[in-house]
C-alpha cells in the first residue's frame, strides 16, 4: 500500500462496527458489577456514630445537632465523589453501595439524604449525647459498659473526678 | 410542459437538498468514525433551530452582513440560473455567465471574514483568499481551456461533444477545484475549528449562522453539480435526462467526497495552495499535450 | 552505614561550601545552606553535577522554629538521588537570593513561593504569577496564619490588561479555545501566519489544594483530594503523595499493594497517552484517527473500571497500601483486553502516520532543542522527545517498578513527531509492564497492618506520570501535612513552550501547545476563588476586540 496506506482506516473502521450505543434512548447497563455508585443507608442499623462523617474526603458525610434532641446523618449526593470510604469504616454495615451513577435531577432535594437519630438523655443532667441507638449497640457490645452510660460524658467525667477528690478530701467545684 | 416541471423540482431540490446531503455527509462520517451518528435531517434541524434563536449582531460588523445576504441571494440565484439554462438556454454564454457569477460569489465569500473585527475572522479571510487565488483562479484557468478546447459556451451546445482523453483530464482538475471549493478537510483551513476556531464564521451566531450555513450547504451542492453537468454533456445529450443525471451524479460524488475527508487530516495554509498549484499545473499541462497530440 | 562513592562526592561538595549541614536518608540527601552560599551550591548543582531542578518549596516554618524556609529540590537521575537543600529565612525581613539565572527552571517556584508565604527573592524580577491580581497585597494564602477559608472581600469592577501594546498582531488562545480544553490563556503574536512572541497566563484555576491539605483534611483523605488534582493522571498525585509520606513515616507496604498501584498506574497511563494521540488527530483536523483511537481506549477505561471501581479517580490508594485486590478472574480478563487493544492499537496507529498531512504537520514543527530542554529541566515524553534520557520509573523506581524490565523511549529531534512516537511507544510499554505485573503478581496482603505517622518528618516522592514527573514534598504534623507541596510535570513543561512556538507557523502553535500534553489544572492548585466573581477583560490597545 505504501503511500495509500491510510485508506486502511475504512477497514478498520468496518472491522469495528458501530460502537457507540443509543444511551439513553435504549436501557441498557453501562457499567460493570465492580462500579462504585450512589450510596444507600440501612436506617435500622445505623447508630449515628459518625465514622462515617470521619472518614468522608469531601465532607458529603455531615452529622447535624438539631437542638430538638435529634441528630441528623446528612448525605448530600452533590459533595459524594463515591470513594467508598464510609463504607470501610461503618461498623455496624449500615451503609452499602450501588451501582447507581444517573443522579442528576432538577430538584435538590433528591440530593439529600438524611438519617434521624433520636439522642440519648443524660439521667443526671439531663442534656443530650450521643444517640441511642450506639447507646443500645454499645451495651450490646461490651455489657459491662451498661452501669454508667446512662450519664453524658461530661457527668461520667464529673462522677469520676468528684469520686478522685472524694477519695482525698478535697472539693471538687 | 415536461420541462418546467423537471427543471421546478430540480430547482427546489437543489435549495433544499443538499442540507439533507449535509446530513448524509454526517452519518457516512460517523461510520467511518464508528459511530451510530446523528439523523440525516440533522442538518434540518440544526437550522431550523438556529432560525429559531436569538438575532445577535456581530459587533461592527454591519457589512459582514449584508455581504451574507448578498452571498445568499447570489448563491441561490446563480443555481436557479444553472438549473434552468440547462434546458432552457437564456442567453449563448450560459458557461460564461456562470463562471463570472461565480466568481463574483467568491468575491462576496472571501471579504465577509475580512469585514469582521475579529483575529481570528481576519486570519481565516487571509487564508480563504491564499486558497482562492490557487483554487478559483485555476477554475477559471481550467474553464478557459475548455471553453478554448471546444468553443462551447452554453450548455445547449453540450449535445456536440464527445468523450476525449483531454477533456476527461480537464474535467478531472475542474472536479478538484470543486472539491477544494466545498471547503472540506484538508482544506478548511479558513474554518479550522482546533486553531481558528470556526475562523471565518466565528461571529456568526442564531439566524445569522442559520443562513451562512445554508448558503454553505447550496455552495457545495453548485461546486460537484457544475463540473458533473459538463463531465455528463460528453455522453447525454438530451436536457431532461442531462439534469437528472447531474443530480444523480452530485449525490454519489457527495458521497464520494465525504468518505475522502473523513479519511484525510487538515492541511496547512503554506503547504495546501502550493501543492494544489502543483496538481493543477501537471493535469493542465497533461491536457495540453492531449489536446496536440489529438488523443 | 556503607557510603557510596557518589554520596561522598556530594558530602564533599557540601563541606567545602562551609557552614552548611548535610544528612542523608534512603534516597534523598538533604543539606541546610547559608542563604549567601545558595547561589554557589545551586550552581555546582546544577550544572557541574548534571542535577535536574525538580521544584523549590516555601514552607511557613515559624510555629516551628521561628523562621521561614526554603527547599530546593534537586533530582540527580542517573544515581538516583532527590537532594533537598534547605534555607533558612529571616521571618521579619524574609529575603533570598534568586537561583533563576542559574537554574531557570526554578522561575515559577520562586514566583509562586513569592505570592503564597511573601518570600522575596533578591537579584530578580518579581511579579504576581499564582495569585488572581485582585487579591489582596500582603495577604499570603500559605502562611499558617491564613485561614484555609479566607476570603477576600473584593469588588471586581474590571481585570487586569491583559498583553502590552505591541505592534504585532495579537492571537489570543485561551481561556475559551476549542483547541485547549482548559483555561488557559496564551497571547501568541504573530507577523502573517508566522508566531514571533508569546506570553503566557495562567492559574485561572487555583482551587486551594495545598492549602485544604495541610488544614482540612486529614491523611487518609488527602490521598482523595491528591487524585483530583488531575483528572487525567490523578492516581499518580495520590500515589506520590502516599509514597512521600510512607517514606516520610518509614511505613513498610505491602508488595502485593505495591504491585498493584504499579498496575493501576500503567493503566493510567495508556488510557492518558491514548487520550492525547486522540486530542493530537483531532488538532490535526483527522477526527477519524481521533475517534478510533478513543474507541480503543475505553477498553483501557473498562479495565480501569473493573480493578478499581470507577473509570476515572480510582479511589483506591491509601497511605500503607490499596483498597482493591485483583483476583485471578479480573487478571486473566485484564490480559485478554490488553491483547484486543495492542493488536488494534497497532493497525490504527500505522495508518495514522501514512495519512499525508499528519505526517507533513508533526515532522519538523515545534522544536525543542536539547540545550534549551535541559535548561528549563522539562519532564516526560517532552524531555525524551528532545534526547533527554530520564524516566523516573528507572532511575528511581518505586511502587514495583524495581521488579519489571522495560525500555525507556528517546528521540533526539525534538520534534512534534518525536514526543508522538514517545508516547506511541509508551503506550505499547506500558501494555507489556502490566502483563509483567500481573504475571509476578505476589501473594500477601494489600494494606500495611499499622500506620503512625511521626509529626515533622519530611518525605520526597516522584512518580512519572504520564506527562512527566510528579513531585509530592511533605512535612508531617499532627494528624495531616504540616506542608504538602505538589508540583506537577505540566509546571517545568510550559515554560518550553516559549521556545517551541517561536518561529513556527500559527496553524501548529495548538499541535504544539497539545504536544506537551498540558494539564492546566494540575499545574494551577492552590487559592480559593470565591463564587460568582467575574473578570471582565479589557480590549487590548492593539484596537482588536478580543472579548466582548
Amino acid at each position: 500500500m505504501g503511500k495509500l496506506g491510510f485508506i486502511k482506516i475504512l477497514v478498520i473502521a468496518g472491522e469495528a462496527g458501530r460502537v457507540t450505543r443509543r444511551y439513553p434512548f435504549k436501557p441498557e447497563t453501562l457499567v460493570s458489577e465492580d462500579f462504585r455508585g450512589r450510596i444507600e443507608f440501612d436506617e435500622t442499623k445505623c447508630i449515628g456514630c459518625g465514622a462515617c462523617v470521619n472518614a468522608c474526603p469531601p465532607n458529603a458525610l455531615e452529622l447535624v445537632d438539631k437542638g430538638d434532641g435529634t441528630l441528623l446523618l446528612k448525605y448530600f449526593i452533590g459533595r459524594c465523589i463515591f470513594c467508598w470510604r464510609c463504607i470501610d469504616v461503618c461498623p455496624t454495615g449500615a451503609i452499602t453501595g450501588t451501582r447507581d451513577f444517573e443522579l442528576a435531577t432538577n430538584d435538590v432535594s433528591d440530593l439529600y439524604e438524611v438519617v434521624v437519630h433520636e439522642r440519648a438523655e443524660c439521667s443526671e443532667c439531663g442534656g443530650k449525647y450521643s444517640t441511642i441507638r450506639q447507646k443500645e449497640y454499645v451495651v450490646e457490645a461490651v455489657p459491662i459498659t451498661e452501669s454508667y452510660i446512662d450519664k453524658c460524658p461530661d457527668c461520667r467525667k464529673n462522677k469520676l473526678l468528684r469520686a478522685l477528690e472524694r477519695r482525698r478530701g478535697g472539693v471538687y467545684e | 410542459m415536461i420541462e418546467h416541471i423537471v427543471v421546478s423540482i430540480i430547482v427546489v431540490l437543489s435549495i433544499i437538498f443538499p442540507t439533507i446531503l449535509d446530513g448524509v455527509e454526517r452519518k457516512i462520517k460517523a461510520r467511518i468514525h464508528s459511530r451510530i451518528g446523528p439523523p440525516i435531517l440533522q442538518s434540518w434541524y440544526d437550522i431550523i433551530k438556529l432560525f429559531g434563536k436569538e438575532q445577535v449582531m456581530p459587533r461592527n460588523s454591519l457589512h459582514a452582513v449584508m455581504l451574507l445576504i448578498l452571498l445568499t441571494i447570489t448563491q441561490v440565484f446563480l443555481i436557479v440560473y444553472t438549473s434552468v439554462s440547462i434546458i432552457f438556454q437564456i442567453t449563448q454564454f450560459d458557461i460564461v455567465v456562470i463562471i463570472a457569477l461565480f466568481i463574483i460569489l467568491q468575491t462576496i465569500f472571501i471579504s465577509i471574514p475580512l469585514t469582521i473585527p475579529n483575529t481570528f475572522s481576519v486570519l481565516g479571510g487571509s487564508r480563504e483568499i491564499a486558497l482562492t487565488l490557487v483554487n478559483e483562479a485555476l477554475f477559471i484557468v481550467i474553464m478557459g481551456f475548455f471553453i478554448y478546447y471546444t468553443g462551447i459556451t452554453s450548455f445547449k451546445q453540450l449535445t456536440q461533444l464527445s468523450p476525449t482523453v483531454y477533456l476527461l483530464i480537464l474535467l478531472l482538475a475542474l472536479f478538484i477545484t470543486g472539491y477544494v471549493s466545498s471547503g472540506r478537510i484538508p482544506f478548511d483551513i479558513a474554518e479550522a475549528e482546533p486553531e481558528l476556531a470556526s475562523g471565518l464564521m466565528i461571529e456568526f451566531s442564531g439566524p445569522i449562522l442559520g443562513v451562512f450555513l445554508l448558503t454553505f450547504h447550496i455552495r457545495r451542492f453548485f461546486v460537484k453539480f457544475f463540473p458533473s453537468i459538463l463531465f455528463l454533456g460528453l455522453f447525454i445529450h438530451t436536457p431532461i435526462s442531462l439534469i437528472i443525471a447531474g443530480f444523480i451524479t452530485t449525490i454519489i460524488l457527495w458521497i464520494i467526497y465525504a468518505v475522502i475527508a473523513a479519511i484525510l487530516g487538515r492541511s496547512r495554509v503554506d503547504l495546501a495552495p502550493i501543492t494544489l498549484l502543483k496538481i493543477y499545473l501537471v493535469l493542465i499541462a497533461l491536457s495540453i499535450i492531449g489536446y496536440y497530440l489529438k488523443v | 552505614m556503607d557510603i557510596s562513592p557518589i554520596l561522598k562526592n556530594y558530602k564533599k561538595i557540601v563541606e567545602s561550601i562551609g557552614k552548611s549541614s548535610f544528612t542523608h536518608v534512603g534516597d534523598t540527601i538533604y543539606i541546610i545552606v547559608e542563604p549567601n552560599k545558595l547561589r554557589e551550591l545551586a550552581e555546582i548543582l546544577y550544572w557541574k553535577m548534571n542535577c535536574y531542578h525538580r521544584t523549590c518549596v516555601g514552607v511557613d516554618e515559624r510555629p516551628l522554629n521561628g523562621h521561614f524556609a526554603l527547599y530546593h529540590i534537586f533530582g540527580d537521575d542517573t544515581n538516583g538521588l532527590h537532594i533537598v537543600v534547605k534555607v533558612y529565612i529571616d521571618p521579619e525581613d524574609p529575603v533570598v537570593p534568586s537561583i533563576t539565572d542559574i537554574v531557570p527552571a526554578a522561575d515559577w517556584c520562586e514566583l509562586e513561593a513569592y505570592d503564597l508565604l511573601g518570600i522575596k527573592f533578591s537579584g530578580r524580577k518579581l511579579y504576581r504569577l499564582v495569585l488572581p491580581p485582585t487579591w489582596p497585597h500582603g495577604v499570603y494564602p500559605l502562611r499558617k496564619e491564613t485561614p484555609y477559608n479566607y476570603r477576600p472581600s473584593v469588588k471586581i469592577i474590571s481585570g487586569e490588561e491583559i498583553g502590552e501594546s505591541h505592534d504585532k498582531a495579537v492571537v489570543p488562545v485561551g481561556p475559551y479555545h476549542p483547541a485547549l480544553h482548559e483555561p488557559e490563556y496564551f497571547e501568541l503574536y504573530v507577523e502573517g501566519e508566522r508566531v514571533v512572541d508569546v506570553k503566557y497566563r495562567g492559574f485561572h484555576v487555583h482551587r486551594g489544594i495545598e492549602k485544604l491539605g495541610e488544614s482540612r483534611t486529614t491523611y487518609q483523605q488527602v490521598n482523595f483530594l491528591a487524585e483530583r488534582i488531575c483528572g487525567i493522571c490523578g492516581f499518580e498525585h495520590s500515589v506520590c503523595y502516599a509514597l512521600a509520606v510512607e517514606k516520610a513515616a518509614k511505613i513498610d507496604v505491602p508488595e502485593r499493594a505495591q504491585y498493584i498501584r504499579s498496575i493501576v498506574l500503567e493503566i493510567e497511563r495508556i488510557h492518558s497517552h491514548l487520550l492525547w494521540i486522540g486530542v493530537a488527530a483531532h488538532v490535526l483536523g483527522y477526527d477519524t484517527g481521533f475517534m478510533h483511537i478513543w474507541r480503543i481506549r475505553e477498553l483501557v477505561m473498562y479495565i480501569a473500571e473493573k480493578l478499581t471501581g470507577s473509570r476515572k479517580t480510582y479511589g483506591i490508594n491509601l497511605i500503607g497500601g490499596v483498597r482493591k485486590d485483583i483476583n485471578e478472574e479480573k487478571k486473566k480478563e485484564v490480559i485478554e483486553k490488553l491483547e484486543i487493544v495492542e493488536k488494534d492499537l497497532k493497525k490504527l496507529i500505522d495508518t495514522m502516520v501514512s495519512v499525508p498531512e499528519l505526517k507533513k504537520r508533526l515532522t519538523g514543527t515545534g522544536i525543542l532543542p536539547k540545550s534549551e530542554a535541559r535548561k528549563l529541566s522539562v519532564v516526560g515524553p517532552t524531555a525524551r522527545g528532545s534526547g533527554l534520557d530520564r524516566d523516573i520509573r528507572r532511575d528511581l523506581p518505586y511502587a514495583a517498578y524495581s521488579e519489571i524490565s522495560f525500555k525507556v523511549p528517546v528521540y533526539s529531534e525534538g520534534d512534534n513527531l518525536a514526543r508522538f512516537l514517545v508516547r506511541v511507544e509508551e503506550v505499547f510499554e506500558s501494555i507489556s509492564i502490566v502483563k509483567q505485573l500481573l504475571d509476578q503478581l505476589p501473594r500477601g496482603d494489600i494494606m500495611a497492618e499499622s500506620i503512625e505517622i511521626p509529626e515533622r518528618k519530611m518525605g520526597v516522592a516522584a512518580v512519572e506520570a504520564p506527562r512527566g514527573e510528579d513531585v509530592h514534598f511533605i512535612i508531617t504534623g499532627r494528624g495531616k501535612p504540616y506542608r504538602w507541596k505538589v508540583r506537577a510535570p505540566t509546571y517545568n513543561n510550559i515554560p518550553a513552550l516559549k521556545v517551541m512556538l517561536r518561529d513556527q507557523a500559527l496553524a501548529d502553535a495548538p499541535l504544539t501547545i497539545a504536544s506537551i500534553d498540558p494539564c492546566f489544572s494540575c499545574t494551577d492548585r492552590i487559592v480559593v476563588i470565591k463564587d460568582g466573581r467575574r473578570y471582565k477583560l479589557i480590549p487590548n490597545k492593539g484596537g482588536v476586540v478580543l472579548y466582548g
